[in-house]
């Protein structure tokens, strides 16, 4: 007797390890060789095993062409799942799955064969539908729904309607996949979409009953989107501007929407004659009519005139459908005849920003005056540094400095007018004093080579403003506090990259760790209180900081208090933990309890878990498919599924168990599909931004290397990860060793390493080298000696390295060095150990080979050598092990004394001390220590084997 | 300068300036989806000039989930002021600090009524803590009215007022009254 899917579901749990239930599954078939269950079974434990793809086709072979034919839905579901599975990976003659084929799809007719009400057919039909759309094969979705659609199903229309996307979606996979001229096939199923969503469209028209119509907005924005999608915006435009009432009666509410949607469909089209042609058309905006006076201007119109999407389309259109000169013409006509018309349509600030943007666009001579214009009137709002610092960017030298002097004279005019006129408040003058110095930011520090006494000016400019803004006790002196954490920011960058000195020059080393640790110090002063707990944003950017101080303890801390929750876990974790590994790889106890892995762990759980969210509201019943929201939704999920913040944190938690010495199994891996197509959905508009738009130096900033791109996780996966793969029989995907190896290679030039893993990166090149060689049993002789001498070099030179940063009692001496790893002491020595873990292991690894009769590596390497480099990387490890503690002691005999010191140096830290009382600053600087000696006791806790 | 345009799943990713305001919830997100896919003509984005999003609005469509006691549904004959009539409902209107004072939230507001208007909505509602003037007063200045007050309704013991705005269905303003701050139900009445 064949097993059912209850037993199936026992038995798979009762073997979770693949290879004992691949000895289970040959057992059992030995009893019933076509028991579809256990074959299915089979065929799952080899997909997990990735081996013998024969052996799995047959296996799901037999089960389609089971007899009696299989009824349980859920087996039904099973065997389509590892078919589309099977056949995408062993099945070379399929380049882009969009069916599982004829023959399975038989056996979702013969199950239908045997049931005999239309419900229980549907029910059937809807099953495929969602197990066909979640394995993205839309002809097998489009399959289900038109046998669907032969079973009188109530919601005859969502079954048409989903017809539609499954043909349009199903031709898109394809067109993707393919790089030649669309097949035949892919250009019927785009017809075949347009005219039937077209026909929908002409039954409302003809106010046929035909369920296939257009009834609300959601239809007409599923009928746009398929439109949009095979670039037929112009047609759909004329479509919509019908005054047909039926038409009408949908579209007027949502009239600013779908003018939008056309004009910026147009735009990706390139169509830039039809773009002006439609948004100056009588059905968009009347404006252009001369004959058209303000009053006559419907509210639709008006809405669109306060659009800034609008204006920028018109520009854009202007600029790309005419030469130069006539685009010129055409927008100063706009500026001098129609702006000044419908002045009155448009509200105060949209039309003086549209001025502004047009007149940007002709020439700059009258921007100038038109932002001191706009100063005058909103200098006393924060959204005036944001809204004209697109145009001040574009002003020349001259005129920026002119209207530097502008607004510095005015703020003390409104300063002087203050003293006399009641009205004026003190936290006005503030707001405005703030945009003032968000300007000297941006035009004295923000530029190309910024100079230390102008900085130290700014700051000190800034801290005096700061001292007033407190005293108005409503949170505005947190904007001004930003502003002087940004000088010192922009000053400690200065330091670092400053050419004078050289690598070993104590003194800028002290300067540069006594501004940032200044700067971190005021963070916690600015977020300590009510009020800042509750600027999540300055808790953020005091997160990143005291990373970078190396203060994971702390930084932790204030990123709990931001309360980065779901979604913000996808787009803002990263600012505690891009590097956490190389910073805190271990648990914190205590009072600042931490854990990096478990954050680590939290932030893909609730990816997946918002993914997983998304997917039941696409993968519905077929009749209670929103097709309106399904494209939508499709690539919502889709950003989610490959969410590049997945595999940062995947990578991190992966260091940390490798330098934890803790196994890495299958729960620290993702599942092969979110390794396609890996999407950045990080938001990194956060962090404090007063520069120009080419400052590279922002995210610099904040952190020595940016924050890591896109690109770094390919490296990554293409060599430490592959490298540690072979090493250690880790769990991971042998199939993305190429995708990820390439993608690496093509975008070498942009991975961004941290710069202790560019100083690494040769190391692991080696490593990578030499475990490739024993792993595919290379018979180059001189490869191997040679790279095991070059990896001996290297060990050798990280012990020579680590010995001078080695604390010594002359080193407590006043003014010389500072005892505080910060990040990059912390990511050079816990860098350094991986390599020395993976070096040691390496050295393993080759002993055991060589023990072989056949080891490839005989007479290339021998024994000896490989215990005397093996003894070398020990020694290595030890003087990493006695760099931290001697850091330690010497953080905890007089680190506090050190940081105050820090505190006071300089003019910013006679600053520091106006704003931060002395008790403040020693327990800051308590906390800094007992942080800097949790960090430097995990490297300690590292070990080799 | 702006545009406002209905909101997307996609813009879930660019919530963040707004959502780290302290007195903005970042909700789960079924919650999110389920007004994007419920309501997706009642929630808009509005955007700024670089792209960013500086505020949102996600709002709903509803009547009480019970039939009028007396149907159909007429204010002139319907006894029970607590029963909900076909409405648009704000469920969460925010602006990014950074773009306070700019006339966003009337905006978002407005773009919501006149979604409610064209569903055929008698008026628009809302819930504030009777705490909040700042958002009483915007609401007052956006021509929204205190229907009622919902005694102890927050977890923390706080009142909220139930403040409503007729649209053009309620063309004799039967669905707002003046001395609503003293009309006093409890949680249980109101839906």
């Amino acid at each position: 007797m064949a097993l059912n899917w209850d037993k199936l579901a026992k038995l798979k749990r009762d073997y979770p390890n693949p290879k004992f239930a691949l000895s289970e599954t040959q057992r059992q078939l030995k009893k019933r060789k076509d028991d579809p269950y256990l074959l299915g079974w089979q065929s799952e434990v080899l997909l997990s095993l990735r081996t013998d793809g024969k052996r799995i086709l047959d296996n799901l072979k037999s089960i389609i062409s089971h007899q009696p034919p299989i009824n349980d839905r859920q087996l039904l579901t099973y065997t389509y799942e590892l078919l589309a599975e099977a056949t995408r990976r062993y099945d070379p003659s399929v380049a882009c799955l969009t069916s599982i084929g004829t023959e399975g799809l038989k056996t979702w007719q013969n199950a239908a064969k045997t049931l005999q009400s239309r419900k229980a057919r549907l029910d059937l039909w809807s099953e495929l539908f969602i197990c066909a759309m979640k394995e993205d094969c839309w002809e097998d979705v489009r399959y289900a729904l038109q046998q669907a659609s032969q079973e009188r199903p109530q919601a005859k229309k969502t079954i048409s309607f989903a017809l539609i996307l499954a043909n349009q979606l199903a031709a898109e996979k394809v067109e993707a996949a393919s790089s030649s001229i669309p097949s035949m096939n892919v250009q019927i199923q785009k017809a075949f979409a347009y005219k039937m969503v077209k026909k929908a469209y002409e039954n409302t028209l003809a106010s046929s009953e035909d369920p296939l119509r257009i009834e609300s907005m959601r239809d007409v924005r599923f009928m746009t989107q398929i439109f949009i999608r095979q670039q037929r915006a112009e047609e759909l435009g004329g479509l919509m501007g019908t005054q047909v009432p039926e038409i009408q009666k949908i579209v007027a509410p949502s009239f600013v929407e779908l003018t939008l949607l056309v004009l910026g469909s147009l735009q990706k089209e390139n169509r830039w004659k039809e773009l002006l042609e439609y948004a100056t058309s009588p059905t968009c905006c009347r404006i252009w009519d001369a004959t058209i006076q303000p009053d006559q201007l419907t509210t639709n119109e008006k809405l669109l005139l306060n659009s800034w999407e609008y204006w920028s389309r018109i520009m854009e259109a202007k600029k790309h459908g005419a030469s130069e000169s006539i685009a010129i013409e055409a927008v100063k006509h706009d500026l001098a005849e129609k702006l000044p018309k419908f002045e009155q349509a448009l509200q105060e600030r949209e039309y003086n920003l549209t001025r502004m943007a047009l007149s940007s666009f002709v020439d700059h001579s009258y921007l100038l005056e038109l932002c001191k214009s706009y100063w005058r009137r909103y200098s006393q709002r924060s959204s005036c540094f944001y809204d004209l610092l697109r145009f001040v960017q574009q002003l020349d030298l001259d005129q920026q400095q002119d209207f530097h002097t502008f607004i510095k004279e005015s703020a003390e005019q409104l300063k002087s007018q203050s003293e006399s006129d009641a009205e004026l408040s003190m936290s006005n003058w503030v707001q405005v004093e703030t945009n003032v110095v968000r300007f000297e930011y941006l035009l004295t520090i923000a530029v190309d080579g910024p100079n230390i006494d102008v900085t130290e000016a700014f700051i000190s400019n800034a801290v005096r403003l700061y001292q007033v803004a407190v005293q108005l006790k409503d949170g505005s002196n947190h904007n001004v506090g930003v502003l002087v954490v940004m000088g010192l920011l922009n000053l400690h960058y200065q330091l670092v990259h400053s050419k004078a000195g050289n690598k070993n020059d104590y003194d800028r080393m002290r300067k540069t760790a006594s501004i940032l640790l200044q700067a971190g110090f005021l963070l916690l002063h600015l977020t300590a209180g009510d009020s800042g707990k509750q600027d999540r944003s300055l808790l953020l950017l005091s997160t990143q900081i005291h990373l970078y101080l190396g203060l994971g303890t702390i930084a932790f801390e204030q990123y709990r208090h931001a309360r980065v929750k779901e979604i913000l876990n996808d787009t803002l974790s990263y600012l505690l933990l891009s590097g956490i590994s190389q910073i805190h790889p271990f648990n914190a106890t205590g009072t600042k309890k931490f854990s990096a892995d478990s954050e680590l762990a939290s932030v893909i759980k609730t990816i997946k878990r918002m993914e997983s969210k998304a997917n039941e509201l696409i993968y519905t019943d077929i009749q209670y498919f929103q097709y309106d929201q399904a494209i939508e939704l499709l690539e919502f999920q889709r950003k989610l599924k490959s969410s590049a913040t997945k595999h940062f944190c995947l990578i991190e938690r992966r260091r940390i168990a490798r330098l934890r010495g803790d196994p890495i199994d299958a729960s620290l891996t993702l599942d092969l599909k979110e390794y396609q197509n890996i999407t950045d959905n990080r938001d990194f508009t956060i962090l404090p931004y007063y520069g120009t738009s080419n400052d590279f130096r922002f995210s610099s900033l904040f952190n020595p290397r940016g924050f890591p791109r896109l690109y770094w996780i390919y490296a990554r996966y293409a060599l430490q990860e592959k490298t540690s793969r072979l090493l250690y029989n880790e769990k991971t995907y042998e199939e993305l060793d190429k995708p990820m190896s390439d993608l690496a290679q093509q975008n070498k030039n942009n991975v961004q390493n941290e710069p202790i893993e560019t100083e690494l990166h040769a190391y692991w090149e080696t490593i990578g080298e030499l475990t490739e060689a024993i792993y595919a049993g290379s018979s180059n002789q001189t490869d191997i000696r040679s790279l095991f001498q070059d990896l001996q070099k290297h060990v050798t030179g990280i012990e020579d390295v680590v010995k001078e940063l080695i604390w010594s009692e002359t080193d407590h001496e006043p003014g010389n060095k500072s005892a505080m790893p910060y990040e990059r002491g912390l990511r050079f020595l816990y860098g350094h150990l991986e390599v020395l873990q993976a070096s040691f292991r390496l050295c393993d690894v080759a002993k055991d080979h060589l023990k072989k009769n056949n080891s490839t590596l005989k007479g290339k390497v021998d024994a000896k050598a490989i215990e005397a480099f093996q003894k070398s990387v020990k020694t290595a490890y030890s003087a990493i092990g006695e760099c931290a503690t001697s850091r330690i002691d010497a953080l905890k005999k007089n680190g506090v004394a050190s940081l105050l010191e820090q505190a006071k140096w300089g003019s910013t830290g006679e600053g520091l001390q106006e704003i931060l009382e002395k008790d403040e600053q020693r327990v800051y600087a308590a906390e800094y220590v007992d942080a800097a000696v949790e960090a430097l006791k995990g490297v300690t806790k590292v070990k080799l084997k | 300068m702006s545009t406002i345009r209905p909101m997307r799943p996609d813009d879930l990713f660019k919530i963040s300036s707004t959502n780290l305001d302290h007195l903005t919830e970042t909700y789960h997100i079924g919650f999110y989806l389920e007004y994007l896919t419920k309501w997706p003509d009642l929630c808009r984005v509005i955007e700024g000039m670089d792209g960013r999003i500086e505020g949102y609005i996600l709002g709903k469509l509803e009547s009480s989930p019970y039939a009028p006691p007396v149907p159909p549904y007429s204010p002139d004959t319907n006894p029970d002021p607590n029963y909900l009539p076909w409405h648009g409902h704000i469920t969460a209107l925010t602006v990014a600090p950074s773009a306070r004072r700019l006339g966003h939230a009337s905006r978002l507001s407005e773009a919501l009524e006149q979604q409610s208007d064209a569903a055929n909505a008698w008026f628009v509602d809302l819930f504030v803590r009777a705490s909040n003037e700042i958002a009483k007063e915007l609401y007052r200045k956006m021509g929204y009215s205190v229907y009622r007050r919902v005694v102890d309704y927050y977890n923390d013991r706080e009142d909220a007022l139930d403040m409503r705005k007729p649209l053009s269905r309620d063309t004799d303003r039967k669905h707002v009254r003046e001395n609503g701050e003293d009309i006093r139900v409890m949680p249980g009445d109101v839906w």
